[in-house]
């Protein structure tokens, strides 16, 4: 309320949203004129005053563009404010890149990675596949389930705890590009040698997350269920599980990011023909950098697609934990 | 009188500074293509035997990991680089103003290994087997070599039954051979060394060299930008860049010969230089016996062709447009490239011959 | 109303001291009292006197290092099996993954209570504490005072013969406690259970207690036992009787004796 009245005094149009759209529109305008006029040329031609031009063009649409995108800001929330600012920010890159007369084999403009991605559609959906059903998923599934089960071992026995917990922790910062060489050496070149690594990384912060989780169960509940004279079961059940979720879906999130990063540097250390880490490597030798950067669209794409699914499912479960707690 | 002696002594320091700025070797940063070792042997002998600093210039050899030296160059981090033929003709493709300006080896030393107790003596049987191939542009002269023969990969998206299953993998053979693929990419003067010391003996081993089989994409060149090229006074050092192109590859070509001619000595400037990468990723034991085959082979590379017409460093015409060819029939290459790829008048500098 | 033959809770020498790497601590010496059936009994003392250490004491969730205690004439761990008690903790110990009708519906689950019944059992105790309109509601949403009386809900929910509350009403306000001082009053009455009462409040104490037991640290022992002989039904009339405030000085003066403060007199 407070910054809406501020908003208002700045000025007495400032606060209006036709205006912000107004200002918007008129800076994409702007932007697209600037791409339009050094679209086409070869590479090292662009004539110095249309260059001149675009880039005048450019700070224009972008300082109006900006301004518009300000105003809006305040009125919206959500991610279309997000995704305007992502929508002119591409649309600028395409005009500067064009301008400039960057190649493609260094800087792909925006616009020829949106191609490649349409023409390269099937081989990099096929790639996809791969990589992240095949390997990530299955990998992650397998180190989650893995490592929920070892967590409830050494909850069970604390000599186990004691004993290995330490190495995990050890383990799990092992970075990435010493275990893969190994894993693919002893695993093979084909998918499921790209699962397992996942399923190693994604293995020990669940380990540590759920053993921490478990024994976070405050022990006044404890013996709340003690005073009900529970089986250990249901106790376990009741308090000590609950109590784990948010630890649990913390190693979730954090697992999530690590699969793909797994998957797709795994694929770097040897693998058959097909999957986004490998799509990256052999194009990137062939200086085809838009389809690289097509298959990084893809795969940052269902990288936040995965984590929003697992936030939500965080939200879905343990809504009631302090870390998730809506204000008001 | 105090007067005019103040001025000429005025005169004389501020000449002596003129022509002290003008002594100063001109800084040079060339990319090389992999870690220091013997495959460089030319470059490293031009540096330690002073043969830049006697052309004016004060040369950095930069090394590179699994990444093309085409970036560096392009993007301006070094001025000068060495790579492989393909890796250059396709970044032009994409538009990265890069020219070739000499071709140090004259044959490819790329080869395919399988062991002799696979039975495989001929490349028409590698149908249906296994081979590992390097990514990042390194795999096309075994892709070339398979199209020769009519086979297709798993490396080429658009083939639905390829007829060679291709598995890419690092730089390091023993990830994959012998339990996993059937063949191996291996460079004569590395890998099939690093093979060796895994503990197969070259009688166990049947090597392709694909040059033997009409696959002769060329290797190690010096290439460089059109900017550098078009620079009238190359970092300020009073000189165009074409010169300094010219003194950098007459120095180099004087390297080589030198490092060809005296490979023992060659070999010990390697060493001092290569570190812990002397030994090659592989298993073998001794660096030095690691640099001395890879310094014998490589100065097989060097010795062919052009090189032994006395043209060292000249690309030889019917050789690149044998190149260019098979590139295309690949679809590697969608276009020839334009006459700007090659530039001959920096070699005629350098040497004072014409380019035929 | 006072009770059978068999006493509620009998402590007999009572002993508990906790092993600890920087020394032992007696919590409890050589505590004597029987407990009738059907009694309200007030625990008061100063700080760290082992009040709650005999709660815990009778409620099996820790085991006396000497002494004798039986609870309704049983060791504490068969008292604690058949489920012969009720436990208010000091700080509210709600789930707080579960609703506040869920928490109260959470001894009734585990105890397998007849199913038809146990969610109009769960809104008469929420009632019962006046917090019928916030059952939907999770732990976080209500107050420190509030939560606690969820917990006291959840106690009463599945109607044990022995109540032991542990300052349940500390962190209410004067108004709230003295309504529920009522209110437990009126229910003690009316179901007769026995209950045993940790406080720090001598008028609540004395207002709700048939005896208030007076103890004192370190070690942590009982000083003395008042009885309480105000009439029923107790009101705000009782709170202002000469009578009661005899009782509550009373009960003052053997916990400044504990205290060590008689010299400063
Ligand atoms: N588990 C334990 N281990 C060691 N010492 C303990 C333990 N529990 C209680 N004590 C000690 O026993 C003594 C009595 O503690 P208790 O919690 O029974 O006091 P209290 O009378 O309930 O105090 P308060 O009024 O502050 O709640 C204290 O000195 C305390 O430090
Ligand atoms: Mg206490």
């Amino acid at each position: 309320m407070a910054s809406r009245t501020v908003a208002l005094g700045r000025g007495r149009a400032g606060g209006l949203p036709g205006l912000g759209w107004l200002a918007l529109a008129l800076g994409l305008g702007l932007l697209l004129a600037a791409v339009w006029n050094v679209w086409n040329f070869p590479l090292d031609g662009v004539p110095p005053g249309r260059k001149g031009l675009s880039l005048t063009l450019i700070v224009l649409g972008l300082a109006s563009g900006i301004y518009g995108l300000a105003i809006l800001a305040r009125r919206m929330t959500g991610v279309v404010p997000a995704l305007l600012a992502a929508l002119l920010t591409l649309v600028a890159v395409e005009g500067l890149l064009r301008a400039y007369g960057v190649p493609p084999g260094l800087i792909p403009t925006p616009t020829r990675v949106a191609t490649a991605l349409y023409n390269s559609r099937t081989v990099l959906l096929g790639d996809a596949r791969v990589t992240f059903v095949q390997e990530a998923l299955l990998g992650y599934l397998a180190g989650v389930g893995m490592g929920i089960l070892v967590a409830l071992a050494a909850v069970r026995f604390p000599f186990l705890e004691r004993g290995a917990l330490p190495y995990a922790g050890l383990f799990a910062s092992i970075p990435i590009v010493a275990l893969a060489p190994v894993i693919v050496k002893a695993f093979g070149l084909e998918w499921p040698s790209k699962a397992i690594i996942v399923a190693i990384t994604v293995f020990f912060p669940v380990v540590v997350n759920v053993v921490r989780g478990l024994q976070s169960a405050s022990p006044l509940l404890l013996d709340l269920m003690q005073t009900y004279a529970v089986t250990p079961a249901a106790s376990f059940r009741l308090v000590r599980v609950p109590s784990a979720l948010p630890f649990l879906f913390n190693a979730l999130k954090i697992g999530s990011t690590l699969a793909l990063i797994g998957a797709i540097v795994g694929e770097f250390f040897g693998t058959t023909g097909q999957g986004l880490g490998f799509r990256i490597q052999i194009e990137a030798g062939r200086f085809n950098l838009d389809i690289v950067w097509a298959a990084i669209v893809i795969a940052s794409v269902l990288g936040i697609a995965f984590y929003g699914v697992i936030s939500w499912l965080e939200m879905r479960f343990t809504s009631w934990h302090a870390s998730r707690r809506q204000p008001g | 009188m105090n007067k005019a002696v103040l001025s000429a002594l005025t005169a004389a320091l501020a000449a002596s500074a003129l022509s002290s700025a003008g002594a100063a070797n001109v800084p040079v940063k060339l990319q090389l293509k992999w870690f220091p070792q013997a495959q460089f042997a030319g470059f490293f002998v031009a540096q330690a035997k002073g043969f830049y600093k006697a052309e004016g210039l004060d040369v950095t050899l930069l090394p590179i990991g699994d990444q093309s030296p085409i970036q560096t160059v392009a993007t301006g981090a070094a001025d000068f680089g060495t790579t492989w033929i393909t890796d250059l003709l396709t970044a032009r493709q994409q538009g990265l103003p890069v020219v070739h300006i000499a071709q140090l080896f004259q044959k490819s030393g790329y080869t395919l290994v399988a062991l002799k107790s696979s039975n495989l003596t001929d490349p028409k049987q590698f149908t249906g087997k296994r081979i590992g191939v390097w990514p990042s542009g390194n795999e096309y002269p075994a892709v070339a070599l398979l199209k020769k023969y009519g086979m297709t990969t798993s490396l080429d998206s658009t083939v639905a039954n390829p007829s060679v299953q291709a598995v890419t993998y690092p730089f390091d053979p023993s990830l994959v051979f012998p339990d996993k693929v059937d063949l191996v990419s291996a460079m004569t003067y590395n890998e099939v060394d690093q093979i060796v010391g895994l503990g197969y003996s070259l009688d166990k081993l049947q090597v392709f060299n694909v040059s033997d089989f009409g696959i002769n994409l060329l290797e190690d060149l010096m290439f460089t930008t059109q900017k550098t090229l078009d620079n009238k006074n190359f970092k300020n050092s009073g000189m165009s860049g074409q010169e300094v192109a010219a003194k950098l590859v007459r120095a180099t070509i004087k390297g080589w010969n030198y490092a060809v001619a005296n490979q023992k000595e060659a070999v010990q400037t390697v060493l001092v230089n290569c570190g812990n990468t002397c030994k090659g990723s592989g298993t073998r034991a001794s660096a030095a016996g690691h640099q001395t085959w890879q310094m014998t082979e490589v100065a097989k590379l060097y010795r062919a062709g052009q090189t032994l017409k006395g043209n060292a460093g000249l690309l030889d015409r019917a050789t690149y447009a044998a190149n260019v060819k098979q590139l295309m029939d690949l679809g590697i290459l969608k276009s020839a490239p334009s006459a700007g790829a090659v530039n001959y008048k920096v070699w005629e500098m350098a040497t004072g011959k014409t380019a035929k | 109303m006072r009770g059978t033959a068999q006493p509620a809770v009998h402590l007999k020498d009572l002993n508990m001291v906790f092993r600890g790497a920087q020394g032992d601590t007696v919590a409890l010496q050589d505590a004597n009292l029987d407990i009738a059936q059907g009694e309200f009994v007030s625990l008061i003392g100063p700080s760290g006197c082992g009040k709650t250490t005999l709660l815990r004491l009778m409620a099996d969730l820790i085991t006396p290092t000497g002494g004798e205690l039986l609870v309704g004439g049983k060791s504490p761990a068969l008292a604690r099996q058949e489920r012969a008690y009720g436990y208010v903790f000091q700080s509210p110990a709600l789930l707080e993954w579960r609703t506040v009708l869920n928490n109260v519906l959470l001894p009734l689950d585990v105890m397998n209570t007849p199913k038809a019944t146990r969610q109009a059992r769960a809104h008469e105790m929420l009632k019962l504490v006046g917090l019928e309109g916030f059952a939907g509601r999770y732990p976080w949403q209500l107050s420190g005072g509030m939560q606690q009386r969820v917990s006291i809900a959840r106690a009463l929910a599945f109607d044990p013969a022995l109540l032991l509350m542990d300052e349940p009403f500390g962190a209410l306000d004067e108004i709230t406690r003295e309504h529920l001082n009522g209110e437990l009053l009126r229910l003690w009455q009316e179901t007769g259970k026995t209950v045993v009462f940790v406080t720090h409040g001598i008028s609540e104490a004395v207002f709700l207690s048939t005896r208030v037991v007076v103890m004192t640290s370190r070690p942590g022992k009982i000083e003395g036992v008042v009885d309480i002989d105000l009439p029923y039904p107790r009101n705000v009339e009782t709170r202002e009787s000469p009578r009661f405030f005899e009782l509550a000085t009373r009960v003052r003066e053997l916990l400044r004796r504990g205290h060590g403060f008689d010299a400063d007199d």
